[in-house]
Formats: C-alpha cells, sequence, structure tokens
C-alpha cells in the first residue's frame, strides 16, 4: 500500500515509521526535511504515567487529567488511548535511542508539569522536540535504505483529489521551480501541524502554517472546535515571532509575579494556592491577562509579568533548563540566572484542527490526520507534553487504521485512471491562474492576520467577533497576484481567508467561556447546550457551523 | 542605523550571477534574518532563502553571511556591523539565491548507514554526548569551512560525525559494527584533517573534536578485540 505523508514532523515521522514496519511505502512530502519541522520546538517534555517517582501513578490519572484540563471536550475513548499507551511509547522511544534524561535507576526522568499533579512528563534539559525528531529520523533511515520510506521534499501541498468522495491524490507544487504534478495515492496522512500562519506572531515555524488545513477545509473536510486556540502563558517577542519560554522553567519551580504596591506579588499562587504557577496554560494566560488588562498591574506598565528563576540552582538553570537560558540569553540579553524574564501569553498551539476520529479518520474516506492539525485528544485546552505525545501515537495510530482499513482495495482501476484525468484537469485550471490577481499575497495574508490577531485574542465577544467576520468578508473582492513560480502563496491567502471566517464564526457559535474559550459576553461554562464539538464545513461556498457529538466515528469508506 | 546588504543572486541551470544591494533602515538587535524579510516586503524580485523557526533551532538558514557560515536568525547587526554581505553555502548545488540543496546531507548518512538496526541499544552512560550529537541543526555550516569537504566525493564532513556517534554507540551486534567500521573509515576518516574548523562554526557549539576521536578510539579498540 502507498501511504502519502504531508509533514514530516513528529505526526509525519511516527505514521511512515509504523507503515514502513508494517510493509507499507510511506511517501515524506514537505517543502523542508525533518531537521526543520516545527516539532523542533517542542520544549518542556511528553508526557506518560511512568510511575517511577514512587507518586502511585497512574494512566487512568493521565487520562483524567488531560480530560479535565481539556474541559471535557475531547472524545473520552481517544484520550483512554492515548494515554494508556503512552509509558510503552516511551520505553520504545528510549530503547531507541532517544536522549532523554534519567534517573539514577536508568529510567527516563520525570518532571512536574502544568495542571498534573504527578510528577510525569518525560524531559531531555528543554528540548523535547529536537531529540524526538532526530531519533525518530534515525530509526527512519533504515526504512528510508530499504526503499519503505521515500522523501518527497521541495513539494508543497495544493489540492487534494478525490473520486467518488474518496481519496485518491493530491496535487503538488515544486518549491523551486513551481511545477505542479498530480501525485496519486492509496491513503493520505495529514501530519502538517497547527494554523500559525492565520496569525501574525505566534510561536510557531514559518513553513507550518497551516495552508495544507485550508486547503482541506475548501475541499470540504470537516473541522473541529478551530475556536480552541492554546495562549501559552509565557513567551517574549522578537521582530519576527514570539518565543516560547517553557513550562518546564516552572514545572522546576520558576514563579511568576508582578509589582503591586511597590512589593512583589506571586498572583498565581495568591488565586490558586502554592501549585498556582503551573495551572494548565488556560488558567495561566487568562489569570496573566487578568492582571494585565483588568487590573492594570504589568510589569513597568507594559503587557507583562515577571517570570522569576533566579532563586533556582546553577544546574537546573543551566542544565536541566539549558534551552531556555542559550534563547533567552540570545534574543533578550537576559541570564534567567541573574535576571527576570517578561512574559506575556502568545498564541502556541491550536488544539481544533482538521475533525479527528479516535481512529484518526477524518471526514474524508482515506485522508487521515495526526498532531497539531488535528482535532482529537486536547478539547478546549491542551496540556504541556501532551502534544508531542499526541503527534507521535496519532501518526502511527493512523498509520495502523489505514492499514487496517484496506484502503488500497476501495477504488477500482477505472476510478484511479478517472481521477489521474480529473487531477490533470485540476492542475492546468490551477496553473490557468497564474498572471492573474492585482495585489502581493503578502499584503492581503497582513491583512487577514490583522484580523485574526486582534479579534481571536484570549478574550472575546459577539460585537468583536461579528467585526472580524464582517472585515474578511469584505476582503472577498482582494484578488492576490499568482505568481507563476508559486501559486501556492496566492492559493493559500485565499483558503485562510475563508479558514479564517470559519474560526471566527466557531468562536461566535459557542456561546460559552470553556477552556481557552473566554466570552465576555458568555463568562460561563454551559455543558448543557455546549458540551459539543464546534463542526465547521465549508458547502457550496457557504460555511457552516453545527453542534457535532463529542466521539464521532467517521466511516472508512 | 543605516544598513547595507550585498545578496548574491544566481539561479540553478543558468549560468553567472549578480550582486544585489538593498538598504535598509534598523536597529543593531535585528537579525540578517530580519533584514531578509524587510527587503522581501518591497524587492521587485523577492530574495530566495531558507526559514523555518526564526530562533536558531532548525539550521534552515544557514548562508554565508560577510565570509563566514552562520545561521541568519542567530546574526545581529551589532555584531557584524552595517556591511552585510550574503552568499548561499558554497559546497552545495545552488537552487536559487541563497538557497542550495542539501538533501546530500541525507545520502552520505544513509551511504554510512547511520541510523539504528535491530537490536540496537540506546547507551545511557554516555547520554550527555548522545543528547548533544542529536542536536546537530544539518545545517551544513560545518561543511562550508572543512578543507576536506569538496562535495565531489563520498566525505562526509563534522556532520555525518554526529549521526554516526549515536549509532556506533548503540549497536551491539559484531557484524553490524564490523559494517559501521567500514562505512566510516571510507566515507570520514580518509578525508578529515582535523583542522577543526568545523567546530569553530557549529551554531550549536557541538564538541566534534570529542566526539571523532571518541568514535575513533572506539574503533581501533574495536578491531583489536574482534
Amino acid at each position: 500500500m502507498k501511504i502519502l505523508i504531508i509533514g514530516c514532523g513528529l505526526a509525519g515521522l511516527s505514521a511512515a515509521i509504523t507503515a514502513a514496519r508494517e510493509g507499507s511505502t510511506a511517501i515524506l512530502l514537505s517543502p523542508l526535511p525533518p531537521e526543520r519541522a516545527e516539532s523542533v520546538l517542542a520544549a518542556g517534555g511528553i508526557n506518560a504515567a511512568l510511575n517511577t517517582k514512587g507518586q502511585d501513578d497512574s494512566w487512568q490519572q493521565h487520562y483524567l487529567d488531560t480530560m479535565k484540563a481539556g474541559v471535557d471536550l475531547a472524545d473520552e475513548a481517544a484520550v483512554r488511548n492515548l494515554t494508556e499507551h503512552a509509558p510503552e511509547l516511551i520505553r520504545e522511544l528510549a530503547a531507541d535511542g532517544v536522549a532523554f534524561n534519567r534517573d539514577d535507576a536508568g529510567n527516563p526522568d520525570l518532571r512536574y508539569f502544568g495542571g498534573e499533579k504527578k510528577m510525569r512528563t518525560v524531559y531531555a534539559k528543554a528540548g523535547i522536540g529536537k531529540q524526538l525528531i532526530s531519533g525518530l529520523t534515525a530509526i527512519a533511515g533504515r526504512y528510508e535504505a530499504e526503499g519503505r520510506i521515500k522523501r518527497m521534499l521541495r513539494q508543497k501541498f495544493l489540492r487534494v483529489v478525490l473520486a467518488e468522495g474518496h481519496f485518491a491524490g493530491i496535487i503538488a507544487e515544486d518549491t523551486d521551480s513551481g511545477t505542479l504534478s498530480y501525485v496519486p495515492a492509496d491513503v493520505l496522512i495529514i501530519g502538517s501541524g497547527g494554523l500559525s500562519g492565520l496569525f501574525q506572531k505566534t510561536t510557531g515555524s514559518c513553513v507550518s502554517s497551516g495552508s495544507v488545513s485550508a486547503s482541506l477545509f475548501v475541499s470540504g473536510i470537516e473541522m473541529g472546535n478551530l475556536e480552541m486556540i492554546q495562549y501559552h502563558p509565557t513567551t517574549f517577542e522578537t521582530p519576527q515571532k514570539r518565543i516560547l519560554i517553557s513550562e518546564a522553567a516552572r514545572g522546576e519551580g520558576g514563579r511568576l509575579f508582578t509589582v503591586r504596591d511597590g512589593k512583589r506579588w506571586y498572583f498565581m499562587e495568591d488565586w490558586y494556592g502554592k501549585d498556582g504557577n503551573l495551572m494548565p496554560r488556560d488558567v495561566v494566560s487568562q489569570s496573566i491577562y487578568r492582571v494585565c488588562h483588568d487590573m492594570k498591574l504589568g510589569l513597568d506598565g507594559k503587557d507583562q509579568v515577571g517570570l522569576d528563576l533566579t532563586f533556582l540552582s546553577d544546574e537546573i538553570v543551566h542544565e536541566r533548563l539549558k534551552e531556555i537560558t542559550d534563547i533567552t540569553q540570545t534574543y533578550l540579553g537576559l541570564d534567567p540566572k541573574k535576571e527576570i524574564l517578561p512574559v506575556y501569553p502568545g498564541i502556541h498551539y491550536f488544539m481544533g484542527g482538521i475533525l479527528t476520529d479516535r481512529n484518526h479518520r477524518t471526514s474524508i474516506p482515506g485522508i487521515y490526520a495526526a498532531g497539531g492539525c488535528a482535532c482529537i485528544y486536547h478539547g478546549a485546552n491542551r496540556l504541556g507534553g501532551n502534544s508531542t505525545l499526541g503527534a507521535i501515537f496519532g501518526g502511527k495510530t493512523a498509520a495502523q487504521t489505514a492499514a487496517a482499513d484496506g484502503q488500497k482495495e476501495k477504488l477500482t482501476r477505472e476510478s484511479r485512471r478517472d481521477a489521474a484525468k480529473s487531477g490533470e484537469a485540476l492542475l492546468r485550471e490551477l496553473r490557468s491562474n497564474v498572471g492573474t490577481g492585482t495585489e502581493r499575497s503578502g499584503a492581503i495574508l497582513a491583512d487577514i492576520q490583522d484580523v485574526m490577531s486582534r479579534y481571536m485574542g484570549i478574550v472575546r465577544s459577539a460585537d468583536e467577533l461579528d467585526e472580524g467576520i464582517r472585515l474578511l468578508s469584505e476582503m472577498e473582492n482582494r484578488s492576490p497576484y499568482f505568481a507563476a513560480r508559486n501559486i501556492s502563496d496566492a492559493l493559500a491567502v485565499q483558503d485562510f481567508r475563508l479558514l479564517g471566517l470559519a474560526m471566527l464564526q466557531s468562536a461566535l457559535f459557542r456561546r460559552e467561556s470553556r477552556g481557552s474559550q473566554v466570552r465576555a459576553d458568555y463568562p460561563e461554562r454551559d455543558d448543557i447546550h455546549f458540551k459539543v464539538t464546534c463542526a465547521a464545513q465549508l458547502r457550496d461556498g457557504n460555511i457552516s457551523v453545527r453542534k457535532e457529538e463529542i466521539g464521532r466515528i467517521f466511516d472508512a469508506g | 542605523m543605516l544598513v547595507e546588504t550585498i545578496v548574491k543572486r544566481g539561479e540553478a541551470g543558468k549560468k553567472g550571477s549578480r550582486y544585489d544591494t538593498f538598504h535598509i533602515e534598523c536597529s543593531g538587535n535585528m537579525t540578517v534574518a530580519f533584514l531578509l524579510d524587510e527587503i522581501n516586503k518591497t524587492a521587485k524580485e523577492p530574495v530566495a532563502w531558507e526559514c523555518s523557526c526564526r530562533q536558531k533551532m532548525c539550521g534552515a538558514c544557514a548562508m554565508v553571511i560577510n565570509g563566514r557560515p552562520r545561521l541568519a536568525c542567530n546574526t545581529f547587526v551589532r555584531d557584524i556591523g552595517a556591511g552585510i554581505r550574503l552568499e548561499p553555502l558554497s559546497k552545495f548545488p545552488l537552487i536559487r539565491d541563497l538557497t542550495v540543496d542539501r538533501s546530500g546531507m541525507r545520502d552520505i548518512i544513509l551511504k554510512m548507514q547511520a541510523y539504528p538496526t535491530e537490536g540496537a541499544v540506546a547507551d545511557y552512560a554516555d547520554h550527555e554526548r548522545q543528547y548533544l550529537a542529536s542536536t546537530c541543526l544539518m545545517c551544513g555550516c560545518c561543511m562550508e569551512v572543512c578543507p576536506g569537504f569538496t562535495g565531489k566525493d563520498d566525505f562526509g564532513s563534522a556532520f555525518a560525525v554526529n549521526s554516526m556517534y549515536r549509532t556506533f554507540s548503540q549497536e551491539k551486534d559484531p557484524e553490524r559494527k564490523a559494517s559501521l567500521r567500514k562505512g566510516y573509515r571510507k566515507i570520514q576518516n580518509k578525508g578529515c584533517i582535523g583542522a577543526l574548523s568545523c567546530a569553530e562554526v557549529c551554531p550549536q557549539k557541538l564538541p566534534q573534536a570529542s566526539m571523532m576521536s571518541r568514535i575513533n578510539r572506539g574503533l581501533l579498540l574495536f578491531r583489536k578485540n574482534a
């Protein structure tokens, strides 16, 4: 079976390795190789209830913490799968050579992380993502040498091609020449990461913009809980992006504070008790927002609070948090052992995305999704350390389901031939756009990002969301210029506008506050009406948002 | 300050190249990556360059900056001054402007079989070096300054040492070790003259000397034991 995988971060690599192990051929299609993937930025760790600290931990507690942090929006069965299999996954990765920190007994070491009372986050200093990517890339090497994993680099996903409503192939663009080609396959697994490209400055990478998700949305795939955007509490701004200071800083003891009446005020500890700094991310971010906006108590009168690591030992700051120290010294000129780090919440993760069932199927038969692009495990708010886990476990599960679904037999030879023909036709149609359009796509994108950043903030209201929808709707007639070598940019801008609208509409539709969705006009959680997935879909040019039962299972086709 | 940036422009398959000059007003705290973004906001023909994380963790933006290979996102105007010259890494096939094809790096790793096979076991005792070896960005800066690496033969240069270091310390099977040793000697040992310029320019400051000597020592001891 030929499995085409979009993206070569943790989800894509994990899917490819699993597919190869199960006897399939995996094609990893992406603009850049794994070492450039956004996954390398993952900092703090990967969660698994290893129970090696004498704290009587169990996967059931990991399950409960994940569901609670997600405020009951995730599918219980999916989260059960994830948490139950996490320890086994970690043991496999450790045996395969991922350089996790080790405790004295030789077990992968654990640290505290937000939203969890037990030490449950396996770590590698403060650079888990890079270690996991290096580890998985090395493992993949063996299958690359056997020809079971093939890299298709310098290629961008443009459009999916369906036959009788079933996946048949994709149109890809060569990032250098702009040449378009039709790539057929039996199965498509999407591992293209989150939706950072819709916003101005996030903690993400620029290759991981979300254009793949936006394109699939335009092709009719169902999206879930798009309103659920994680603002990570501790980030700082550079001229080009926001940079994350890992939750590990607080997991190792770091404290958040501001100054009130001339004295330090540890607001998280004051409001939530001694473990207050390690509340789930939505709670911490909303607290910082409250301090800076409602109380006007930002440090030095700015939108920022202090993160204090100075009292921690040298070993912790310079070894266990090595990457944090390195980054703040380079981009802030601050040594966290000596100085206070100014931080403010920044967009970091998207709990919503391609609606994905517990088997990692999507609403289009033959297409599977995993990792940051998928809406599956994290509900209304993700626990730190669950994204790396969700990506690796998700990629693996997606590849296993795809194999079990027997996708190779789903389409007849005739329908494949027809699909190839319609692929070629679509390719010509896309190419015919070259030279059309009047405006630099970057300028339109900047305006979309401006609207999204303004109206999809930490706190939302109907008035503001309506205004955002109006502004994006008005942009319908702006036509991005289609450059011959690069039609993907113009296409992405058109797709982003539609996905952005769906996101604003989803936030408007959910008239409650839950997890990362905070509505000033609906401050209460409303389980009676909104303990549901907000499903968004584009049909006949119209965006619809509706309630979908949590835990819906999709057809294998 | 007004920063003058001179960029080498060229394209695969086309002969010749030219230098374009751009002027950007910015503070010394800006990076070369920022300058390139600014340049591309108005350039008639945008400068092609590779960029992903913008915080020195992915290696995409390696290029030759004022004669030395560096990461654009980790090179500040305050450190190199207001006269900046940008050229692509010269030992890889040029794609366009500052973009080169570094896929040959993966080919070298696969040719050296620098990946774990069935039965490979992680070596915990050596955690610190394993960790460091795994932080290699695959940016190619080391290859730019390596006197042995020409891109025309099999020689891998320093980045390959990182993958090999991990693999060699994980593999336990004598036959597999012997085959790795053969590949390593052929691809790595013969080309390295020990200049260690690689360690000088490595953005991750990886301890190439100690890793190489550890591998070499392992190879010698292994030969004696076998």
